[in-house]
């Protein structure tokens, strides 16, 4: 095993201020098991500290660091060296913003416009069902939660949307898909006629032409294609419009 | 049955890597529709010499041309890998199939086989079937196919146009490679006016055709239109090239029925 | 040089306010805590405006999200459990320096807001009977520290996303207007009361005034003093240092919490879950060490105990050195637990070592050491969040829940799945202070122009120098986890102040290399690294002065624990490294109302 790699990181940079993108080459010696989110800070370190990039957690828990490396959107803080290495066989990586929402500066995109499409399909209940037991839990058979609980790993990084052979504009992308299916398979929640139309909407799953790349690249590996693939068997509830 | 390493195909195994075999061939898929679609509009402007027989003939002698006969052949790549992908997507959208992998696999084999046998038909070129007989069972297949389909996908909460287009999928699914092969059984069957024109006066046949084409126009507009939703967000672009992309529809239709009509 | 000249000057005109918002409510910080009090509002008076702010691009991206374990709350539906049982554990927990009217407080309505989240729509694990599971967890403990209790609930290991997801949700339904990506730079005053804040927004590069008739401050940690942190890139005690730049004073800003288990390299937490479900830690002979330094709860004891366990195993020799990040760790050891274990209670867990040291759990033993976690000392606050100027006056306008706030429910040591439950407690809590307030307060706004905001950023843009703010940071973690981390000594932490002074000199060297405003991470990274030496310099100072060991404070020269030092540390900074000191009471009303088990609640010895 090697413990030490030459690499180079070609960086797709963006500069607001004079609306001008190059890309960079950024030459680095990293170990084996530092992540792309450490080579990132590395680079602001040691070689530019005006290279803009986006992360929080760094734990693959919150989606902000997702990235384009060579082609394939992934999360940048669980991206080890020696993985990449492996996986691209190369040791130069394309790094690039994800193409889902305007760029901001280098790889850094407007999250905020991402989002506006999960907002549109209510990540929320809508309208809950009565509760039998007033002031106490709701009672959900782990059988049932067993059913979407894949679903509601999500942490709507885009990598997802980025990947779809759908491009962005006409479709609501995989994640919001998804959000909408837990709310629909949830017992809890009584507004499913509504769901159910947002869904079946023409920028619903009908945008969708199972290319299941989602499934491919989510970084918490949910099965995103199989989710909406059951939203257009008709799998939830009544058929027929209420 | 086909190994995964067998899959390695130098063109398409990085984009594969990145994204999924799926992905890859959804791509295709689209591909292999929109080269369809170009070709059923040029077809039906073909079929139009139908009313001047020599005209027609002196077009199909085209045909003879060895690169013209690789091509003829090489279409039915596209329309067996789309036909047996779409079939797949059926498969896996609403009959909850999910084992994909196998799907794939399935489909490559079966799409070569496809090719294969064609490809030795159209080297023999000598065989003889009863149009008749062949379309009753072509027709038989195709219908029972699409109402299979019909169960699944007729939730209501679908939009009607996007349940169509499954329905015509399923009818096409057996109805166009057997449309090809027909038309290779024996070649004069296709190839000479007469023969065409003389079948034709059957009602069944004219039926035949005018379903096969109603379908073909629907879905192959359907298609077109849901790829231009992909890409385009304004409202009133995507309604114009929907309305654009109706009517050249429309038109190619009304050729197709008149000509077949008329003959 | 010309060019450069006139775009530096180009820049300053830029440092105005871009524009004035006025809203009932502002809330800085979409963790749990800023959103759950968000809520609240919503709830119970539909239509107010609040506006909230946030650092990261969305609130769905706050570290809450990280948050794995679960959330303490005892069910009173449970045969066995009892809220005193909970408020003894915690205040056990804390050494004696949680005050007890905000831990009754929050235990006894800890149940009704899991019931809250639920309702809501969170996706907790359950139970065969469709319930909601619950698991142990360390430090809680039944019949006052008999047996582990069953308190924490959980949604599978990803509790603190669910709370946020819930939350957001719930706030975007009650119409809240978001400001993302930004920092509030300045906190505004009209004499005592607080009257909003100046919001610098990344995005636009522009700065925008809002005023609001309360203020809430809810910006989380503090994690990025050290080197080695579980907290997220954001966590830059901003709230804390805002706090101090107001004259507002931080309390018991040495109490800082080290997980015993973040995974090597990164820092990564690996959950307390770890240990609950069976995982034992070793060192480099394989020897599960923590029966010699906890016979009875062995891997269950307090975080703080394990922390030092483990540290000190490294010290004496018994750590195994990973060469990558050159760090030294112990094991914890995985490979006898079952599948089910792997697969369902402790997946993403496991997945961390995958992914982040390319390591499986069920096979190879795991490197792990301890790491930042938390931080117990905050903006000093009483029962409803209220900010206080001192040991009892409060601020008007203005509140702090959530971490970096301390009211104080954790005193010196924080139990695993307190946090969350301090959230959407205290969230709620200040919630409805909040709405007491808009009730009685006129509805007018004073016109007020931000003080500091611009001449801070003018002296960053204006800095000149060959330093670089990543790497002095860097030079920062590395001082304060040597020096102020898990042990600590008197010699230490005078070096690691005579460090800070001098980090702070050298910052004023750095220089800029782009001068543009717009998400310019390096400018902001400069003025994180301005709030992160203010609060590194306020914990060294303020763990020099408290010279005897109180739960996660450890002293090397001052082991035991010392009533003298039973009241909380407040710190006032004027001027980077001038302090003073002032004290408030720990709070023992439980004791001292006298009732069943009162004597529980004295100055107990907390050993396990
Ligand atoms: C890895 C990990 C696991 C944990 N697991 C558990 C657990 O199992 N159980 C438990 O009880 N606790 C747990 N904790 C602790 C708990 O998660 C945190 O204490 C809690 O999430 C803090 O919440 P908060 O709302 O106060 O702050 P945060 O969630 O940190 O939110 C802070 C918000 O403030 C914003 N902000 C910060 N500065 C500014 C600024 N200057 N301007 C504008 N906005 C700003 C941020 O963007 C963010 O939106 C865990 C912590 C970690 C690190
Ligand atoms: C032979 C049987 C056929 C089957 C089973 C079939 C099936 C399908 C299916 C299921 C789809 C939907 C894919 C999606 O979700 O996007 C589709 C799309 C499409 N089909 Fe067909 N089809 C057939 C024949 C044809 C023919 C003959 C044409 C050309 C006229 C055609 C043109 C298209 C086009 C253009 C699309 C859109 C592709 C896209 O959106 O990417 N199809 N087909
Ligand atoms: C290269 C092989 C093909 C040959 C030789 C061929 C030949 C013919 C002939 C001779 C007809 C006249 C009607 C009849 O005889 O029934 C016909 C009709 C038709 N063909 Fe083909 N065809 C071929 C491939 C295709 C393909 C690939 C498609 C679809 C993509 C297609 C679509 C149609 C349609 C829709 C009609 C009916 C037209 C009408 O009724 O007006 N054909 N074809
Ligand atoms: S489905 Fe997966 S890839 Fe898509 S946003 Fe969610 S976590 Fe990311
Ligand atoms: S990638 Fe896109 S096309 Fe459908 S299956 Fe996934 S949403
Ligand atoms: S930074 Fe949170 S997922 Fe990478």
């Amino acid at each position: 095993m090697r413990s030490r790699y030459s690499i180079t990181l070609r960086i797709k940079r963006y500069d607001p201020d004079r609306k001008r993108s190059w890309s960079q080459d950024y030459k680095l010696e990293a170990g084996r098991i530092l992540r792309f989110t450490d080579l990132f800070r590395k680079i602001n370190n040691e070689l530019d500290p005006t290279l803009a990039w986006n992360s929080s957690c760094e734990h693959a828990q919150c989606g902000t660091c997702a990235v384009k490396v060579n082609g394939k959107p992934l999360l940048a803080c669980e991206l080890l060296v020696e993985n990449a290495v492996a996986f691209f066989g190369t040791t130069l990586f394309r790094v690039e913003p994800i193409t889902i929402a305007p760029v901001v500066r280098d790889l850094i995109v407007d999250l905020e416009k991402a989002y506006e499409r999960i907002e549109k399909i209510k990540p929320y209940v809508i309208d809950p069902v009565e509760n039998p037991h007033p002031g106490n839990a709701y009672q959900v058979s782990p059988r049932d939660l067993e059913h979407y609980v894949e679903a509601t790993r999500c942490i709507n990084c885009f990598c997802c949307a980025t990947a779809c052979i759908s491009s962005h504009r006409g479709f609501m992308g995989p994640n919001a898909v998804l959000a909408s299916v837990v709310r629909i398979m949830d017992p809890r929640e009584s507004a499913k006629a509504e769901r159910l139309d947002m869904l079946y909407s023409d920028q619903g799953i009908y945008r969708c032409h199972t290319s299941m790349a989602c499934s491919f690249v989510c970084p918490k590996e949910i099965d995103v294609a199989h989710f909406i693939a059951l939203a257009k068997a008709g799998r939830f509830g009544a058929k027929g419009r209420k | 049955m086909l190994a995964g390493k067998k899959f390695q195909v130098p063109l398409f195994s990085s984009s594969a890597k990145i994204k999924g075999w799926p992905y890859v061939i959804a791509w295709c898929h689209r591909i292999s529709g929109l080269l369809l679609v170009a070709f059923v509009l040029f077809h039906i402007y073909a079929i139009q010499s139908l009313g001047f027989p020599d005209r027609y003939n002196a077009d199909m002698k085209l045909y003879d041309f060895f690169i013209l006969r690789i091509l003829e052949w090489a279409l039915s790549i596209p329309v067996i890998f789309h036909a047996l992908n779409g079939g797949r997507l059926i498969l896996y959208e609403s009959f909850g199939v999910r084992d994909d992998r196998s799907m794939i696999e399935w489909l490559f084999g079966l799409a070569i086989l496809y090719v294969a046998i064609l490809g030795i038909l159209m080297l023999m070129g000598t065989q003889s079937v009863s149009p008749f007989f062949f379309w009753l069972l072509v027709m038989a297949g195709g219908l029972s196919l699409a109402s299979g389909a019909l169960s699944k996908v007729w939730d209501r909460r679908h939009s009607l146009p996007w349940r169509l287009q499954r329905l015509t999928a399923a009818f096409l699914l057996v109805m166009l490679p057997a449309h090809m092969l027909f038309m290779h059984l024996n070649p004069s069957m296709a190839k000479d006016a007469e023969a065409v024109v003389v079948r034709l006066q059957s009602g069944f046949m004219k039926f035949v055709d005018l379903l096969l084409l109603l379908a073909l126009v629907f879905h192959g507009g359907y298609g077109l239109v849901s790829i231009a939703k992909d890409y385009l967000s304004s409202r009133a672009l995507t309604v114009g090239l929907a309305v654009l992309i109706a009517l050249t529809m429309l038109v190619a239709a009304w050729a197709g029925i008149r000509i077949t009509l008329t003959v | 040089m010309i060019h450069l000249h006139v775009e530096g000057e180009a820049v300053n005109s830029k440092l105005r306010i871009h524009e004035t918002i006025k809203c009932d409510v502002l809330i800085i910080g979409c963790g749990g805590a800023g959103l759950r009090c968000a809520v609240e509002i919503f709830e119970k008076m539909p239509g107010t405006r609040v506006i909230a702010v946030t650092k990261v691009p969305h609130p769905q991206k706050s570290h809450t999200s990280t948050a794995q374990g679960g959330l303490a709350a005892v069910d009173p539906d449970d045969p066995v459990d009892s809220p005193a049982y909970h408020m003894f554990d915690t205040w056990k927990g804390s050494d004696c320096m949680a005050d007890q009217n905000i831990v009754k407080k929050i235990v006894e309505s800890a149940w009704t807001q899991v019931i809250w989240l639920e309702n809501h729509g969170m996706h907790f694990s359950r139970d065969e009977a469709g319930n909601l599971s619950k698991r142990t967890f360390g430090g809680h403990t039944l019949n006052f520290g008999q047996s582990s209790a069953f308190r924490a609930v959980f949604e599978a290991d990803r509790t603190g996303k669910g709370i946020v997801d819930t939350l957001w949700g719930e706030a975007l339904k009650g119409g809240i207007s978001f400001i993302n990506q930004s920092i509030a730079t300045e906190l505004l005053f009209e004499g005592k009361r607080c009257v909003g804040a100046v919001i610098f927004r990344e995005k636009y590069g522009d700065f925008v005034k809002v005023l609001a008739r309360a203020t809430v401050l809810a910006t989380g940690g503090s994690g990025q003093m050290f080197r080695v942190t579980t907290n997220c890139r954001q966590n830059t005690a901003d709230g804390l240092a805002l706090a101090l730049r107001a004259g507002l004073p931080i309390m018991d800003p040495e109490a800082v919490q080290f997980h015993p288990t973040g995974i090597v390299g990164p820092g990564i937490l690996a959950s307390e879950t770890l240990r609950s479900v069976g995982g034992i830690l070793r060192n480099r002979d394989l020897e599960p060490f923590m029966e010699r330094y906890a016979p009875r709860m062995k891997e269950l004891a307090p975080r703080d105990l394990v922390a030092r366990a483990i540290e000190k195993e490294i010290r004496e020799g018994r750590g195994v050195l990973n060469p990558d990040h050159n760090v030294e760790h112990v094991w914890i050891d995985l490979r006898h637990l079952p599948d089910y274990v792997h697969d369902v209670q402790i997946p993403e867990v496991t997945g961390f070592f995958r992914r982040f040291v390319n390591i499986d759990p069920r096979k190879e033993l795991c490197p792990v050491r301890p790491s930042n976690h938390y931080h117990m000392g905050g903006i000093p606050t009483n029962e409803f969040g209220e900010v206080q100027r001192g040991a009892k006056e409060t601020v008007p306008g203005l509140i702090a829940v959530g971490e970096c706030a301390a009211a104080s429910f954790h005193g010196f040591n924080r139990l695993g799945t307190n946090s969350l439950l301090e959230l959407i407690t205290m969230g709620k809590i200040a919630g409805e202070r909040i709405i007491e307030y808009l009730s009685q307060d006129p509805d007018t706004l004073p016109e007020v122009s931000p003080e500091r905001t611009f001449s801070l950023f003018a002296r960053f843009m204006d800095e000149k120098g060959e330093e670089n703010t990543g790497r002095l940071r860097q030079e920062m973690q590395a001082v304060m986890t040597e020096k102020a981390g898990v042990f600590r000594t008197e010699h230490g932490l005078s070096d690691a102040v005579d460090s800070l002074r001098e980090l702070y000199e050298r910052a004023g060297h750095t220089s800029l290399s782009s001068k543009s405003l717009r998400m310019n991470q390096e400018l902001v990274q400069r003025w994180e690294f301005d709030n992160l030496l203010a609060i590194s310099m306020a914990c060294a100072l303020a763990a020099l002065n408290r010279r005897e060991s109180r739960g996660a404070h450890f002293r090397e020269d001052f082991p035991e624990r010392n009533d003298e030092f039973n009241h909380h540390t407040l710190v006032y900074m004027s001027e980077f490294g001038k302090v003073d000191f002032g004290k408030r009471p720990v709070d023992m009303s439980i004791y001292a109302a006298g009732g069943e088990n009162y004597e529980k609640f004295g100055l107990i010895e907390r050993k396990y």
